[in-house]
C-alpha cells in the first residue's frame, strides 16, 4: 500500500472515530438536558403543590378568623340587647319600688324566705336605701305576710347595713342560715340561669 | 524507508490531532448541555406562581367580602329583631324578678 493511500485510511478512520465522539456527545447531551428537564418539571409541580397547599392554608385560617369577627360581631349586638333589657328592667324595678306594689312584692320574698328555711321567726334585713320605706311598712308587710303564710309570724326589721336595688334577706334569728331575695340577686340569677330564655324572647321566640 | 516512517509518523500525529480536537468538541458539548441543565434547574428552583397567589388573593377577598355582608346582615336582624321584642324581654325580666 502507498503511503497516500495508508493517509486516506487512518484520516478516513480518523474522521469516523470523531463522528462517532460528537455523536456520542451529543446523544449524552441531549440525555442530561432530558434528566434536567424532567427534574425541573417535578421541582416545579412540587413547588406549585407546596404554594398551592400555603395559599389553601392561609385562606383556611383568613376564612376561620373572619367567621370569628362575624361571630364576635354578632355576638356584639346580643350583648348589646341584653344591656339594654338589664337597663330598662332596672328601670321599671325601681319604678315598682316606689309604687304601692313594693309593699306586696317584699311580702312574698318574706314568705318565700320563710317557707324555705321553715320557719316562723325570722330576722328581715333590708338595703339601708330602703330604711324609710321599712320604717313606714313594716307593720303593714308584716301583717301581710301572717295572712300569706297562714300563720302568726315575728319578724325583726333590719337594715343591713349594705345597699342593693331593693328585696330583702331573710335569716333565721340566728342568722345562720339566709335566703337571699334581693332584686339585685334575682337579677343577677335570672341573667345567668335563664339567659336562654331571654334569648329565646329576644329572638321572637315563646316565653 | 526513513522518510516514508517519517511521513507515516506525521500521519498519525494529524489523525491524532483530528482525535483531539473531537473529544475537546465533545467536552464542550457535554459542558453546555450540563449549564444549561444547571440553569433549567435553578429556574425551576427559582420559580413564582404569582398569577395563582393573585387568583387565590382575588377568591379570598370575595369570600371573606360575602362572610363579613352575611355576618352584618345577621348581626342587623339579630338586633332590629331583639329590639323588636326587647318590651317582651323586659316584661318577662321583671316579673321573674318581682316574683
Amino acid at each position: 500500500m502507498s503511503i497516500e493511500a495508508l493517509k486516506k485510511e487512518i484520516i478516513s478512520s480518523a474522521e469516523k472515530e470523531k463522528e462517532k465522539i460528537i455523536s456520542e456527545a451529543k446523544a449524552e447531551a441531549q440525555k442530561i438536558l432530558e434528566e434536567a428537564n424532567e427534574r425541573a418539571l417535578r421541582i416545579i409541580e412540587r413547588k406549585r403543590a407546596q404554594i398551592e397547599s400555603e395559599l389553601r392554608n392561609r385562606k383556611e385560617v383568613a376564612v376561620a378568623v373572619k367567621r370569628l369577627e362575624g361571630k364576635r360581631m354578632v355576638y356584639e349586638q346580643i350583648m348589646k340587647l341584653l344591656d339594654e333589657v338589664r337597663e330598662k328592667s332596672l328601670e321599671k324595678i325601681r319604678a315598682i319600688k316606689d309604687s304601692d306594689e313594693y309593699v306586696d312584692i317584699v311580702s312574698r320574698y318574706i314568705v318565700e324566705g320563710l317557707k324555705d328555711l321553715n320557719i316562723e321567726e325570722a330576722k328581715v334585713l333590708y338595703s339601708s336605701s330602703d330604711a324609710d320605706f321599712f320604717k313606714t311598712n313594716s307593720k303593714k308587710i308584716a301583717e301581710q305576710v301572717s295572712k300569706l303564710y297562714g300563720k302568726k309570724v315575728k319578724l325583726e326589721f333590719l337594715d343591713s347595713g349594705e345597699n342593693f336595688l331593693g328585696g330583702v334577706i331573710v335569716s333565721d334569728v340566728d342568722e345562720k342560715v339566709l335566703y337571699v331575695s334581693t332584686f339585685d340577686g334575682r337579677l343577677n340569677a335570672l341573667f345567668e340561669e335563664r339567659l336562654d330564655e331571654i334569648l329565646n324572647i329576644l329572638r321572637g321566640g315563646v316565653e | 524507508m526513513s522518510e516514508e516512517l517519517n511521513k507515516l509518523l506525521e500521519i498519525e500525529r494529524e489523525a491524532e490531532k483530528i482525535i483531539e480536537a473531537a473529544r475537546e468538541e465533545a467536552r464542550k458539548i457535554i459542558e453546555e448541555a450540563r449549564r444549561e441543565a444547571e440553569e433549567a434547574i435553578r429556574k425551576a428552583e427559582e420559580s413564582r406562581f404569582p398569577e395563582l397567589e393573585e387568583k387565590v388573593k382575588r377568591e379570598l377577598d370575595e369570600e371573606l367580602s360575602k362572610l363579613e355582608e352575611g355576618y352584618k346582615e345577621e348581626a342587623k336582624k339579630v338586633y332590629d329583631t331583639g329590639l323588636e321584642n326587647l318590651d317582651k324581654a323586659v316584661e318577662f325580666v321583671v316579673k321573674e324578678v318581682i316574683g
